[in-house]
């Protein structure tokens, strides 16, 4: 690309140009923190701090437990071996917590990094609670699950357009997870092992809460 | 003014998310704000509704980066539908994005790569702008970028690949002055040839914006004060096009809204000269 063909040389198709710089883009190279010295070379260090600043801002919380350090270190791991093909960058780091998994294991970070992003759909989701099918309970939009910033279990949601979350009881979680997902609310009371007192109690908390929309029914 | 009947809508900001509850509260004197078209295409409900009450009290327009235009890949219609639909809820004035493209096969790199300002570019451009033009059911302004590599097969300077764009594709054009100033320091070039190779009636916004030392780069970085060079050149710009809405483009850095504001304010004398230019002539 540097040097200047002959007039009478045809430019080589716009495909192929576009290929040879995409490649020379994200071809593995290894980092330095000296100056770009060409044009190349800054579109590189531009292009993986762009996608470096993405996990940061999406992963605050990480960011804080792991050190600035230690988390430029994941987001660079993270943006080396992911590339984007959407057309927003929202969402571009969704598998952070995955790629923790596999490569520092179920951590504290997992668990956070878990947390955060239930954390964000919960914030993305349409704030129109779906329908409930027969025999199952309305919930706040964007509820699930997830593990928390302690590695307890928590019910992340959304509430008056933000997102909130509840401690869950580690007791409890299999039959708020079975709920959220849709289950006819008998089938899930019969297969938790939790007393009717404490199913009760749990109901409560949880409409209280605006987890669940509404508790059911007394039969 | 330009051919498209577009309205000067005087100065304005790009939205900043800091920014817009206080923008909402206090109801700043601002002629326009830029809407960073990605950023709002899929809002949470709560974000969207504020971003629908700022366009309900300004007027907005949106600015995007990922049309990809420049790309041998197809367009994405998907991405074109929502952007149109958003544009028809905000009412947005016009819709830009670069002259550039983003990524191929898929990828997308999310950095306004450089074309080649081949002959076979120029056509496939053309054709993909008129694409987008239909599925957007508006002009599309299109923004000269700021690069730092250029390819040797080029076969016309970049303002004149984008003077016969316009022809061929009837589109507009968002001139960035601090562009042309960065691409000058960088590579040569004379900033005021490149405007007057431009046509006059296309330009329908201007944007302004810092740049900022790299070791031995100039960088386009939205993160500081508009340089002396840009207000002189954005001077050329008004005595060539007219009085044409403006931009102050701040993305890194991002100072309170009043600091933004005095920065804007800048070029309230330099539209007052060029218009007594223009009374006078």
């Amino acid at each position: 690309m540097r040097r200047r063909p002959s007039s009478s040389t045809p430019p080589p198709p716009l495909a192929q140009l576009q290929r040879t710089l995409m490649r020379a883009l994200y071809a593995p190279r290894s980092r330095s923190n000296r100056a770009p010295r060409d044009g190349l070379a800054l579109y590189r260090r531009m292009g993986a701090l762009r996608f470096e600043r993405e996990v940061a801002r999406e992963f605050p919380r990480v960011r804080a437990l792991l050190g600035d350090e230690e988390f430029a270190a994941l987001a660079r791991a993270f943006v080396a071996s992911h590339r984007s093909r959407s057309f927003t960058l929202e969402g571009y780091a969704d598998t952070l917590p995955r790629f923790i998994a596999r490569t520092r294991g179920r951590s504290a970070a997992h668990a956070l990094a878990s947390f955060e992003l239930a954390l964000r759909r919960a914030q993305r989701a349409d704030s129109k609670p779906a329908t409930p099918r027969p025999g199952a309970l309305a919930h706040a939009p964007g509820a699930r699950v997830t593990s928390g910033p302690r590695r307890a279990s928590v019910a992340v949601f959304q509430r008056d357009g933000r997102a909130a979350w509840l401690d869950v009881a580690a007791a409890e979680a299999p039959l708020l997870r079975s709920l959220l997902r849709g289950a006819r609310v008998d089938r899930a009371v019969a297969r938790t092992r939790l007393s009717p007192a404490r199913i009760r109690a749990a109901f409560e908390r949880w409409v209280a809460a605006g987890l669940l929309l509404a508790a059911p029914s007394p039969e | 003014m330009n051919r498209f009947g577009l309205p000067d809508l005087g100065l304005g900001l790009g939205l900043r998310a800091q920014h817009a509850r206080e923008i909402l509260e206090h109801r700043p004197p601002l002629g326009f704000l830029e809407l960073l078209t990605e950023n709002h295409l899929r809002q949470p409900p709560r974000a969207q509704a504020q971003t629908e009450a700022l366009a309900a009290a300004y007027p907005v327009v949106l600015h995007g980066v990922s049309m990809n235009v420049g790309s041998v890949d197809p367009l994405d219609r998907e991405y074109l539908r929502e952007v149109r639909a958003l544009a028809d809820r905000l009412g947005a004035r016009w819709i830009s994005d670069h002259l550039c493209w983003t990524g191929v096969d898929g990828w997308n790199s999310h950095e306004l790569l450089p074309l080649p300002y081949t002959e076979e570019a120029l056509r496939h451009v053309a054709r993909r702008v008129r694409q987008a033009q239909d599925s957007l059911g508006r002009r599309l302004a299109l923004e000269n970028p700021s690069t730092y590599l250029a390819f040797a097969h080029s076969q016309m300077p970049e303002a004149e690949f984008l003077a016969r764009l316009c022809d061929l594709a009837d589109c507009a054009l968002l001139l960035d002055v601090n562009n042309v100033a960065v691409n000058a320091m960088n590579r040569g070039g004379d900033p005021s040839a490149y405007l007057a190779a431009l046509p006059r009636d296309r330009v329908v916004q201007i944007h302004v914006a810092g740049h900022s030392r790299r070791g031995r780069w100039w960088i386009d970085t939205h993160a500081a004060p508009v340089a002396p060079a840009v207000w002189r050149l954005y001077e050329e710009a008004l005595a060539r096009f007219g009085a044409v809405s403006t931009l102050l483009e701040w993305d890194a850095a991002i100072p309170s809204l009043a600091a933004l504001r005095s920065e804007l304010a800048k070029a309230e004398p330099i539209r007052a000269r060029a218009q007594a230019a223009a009374d006078a002539a």
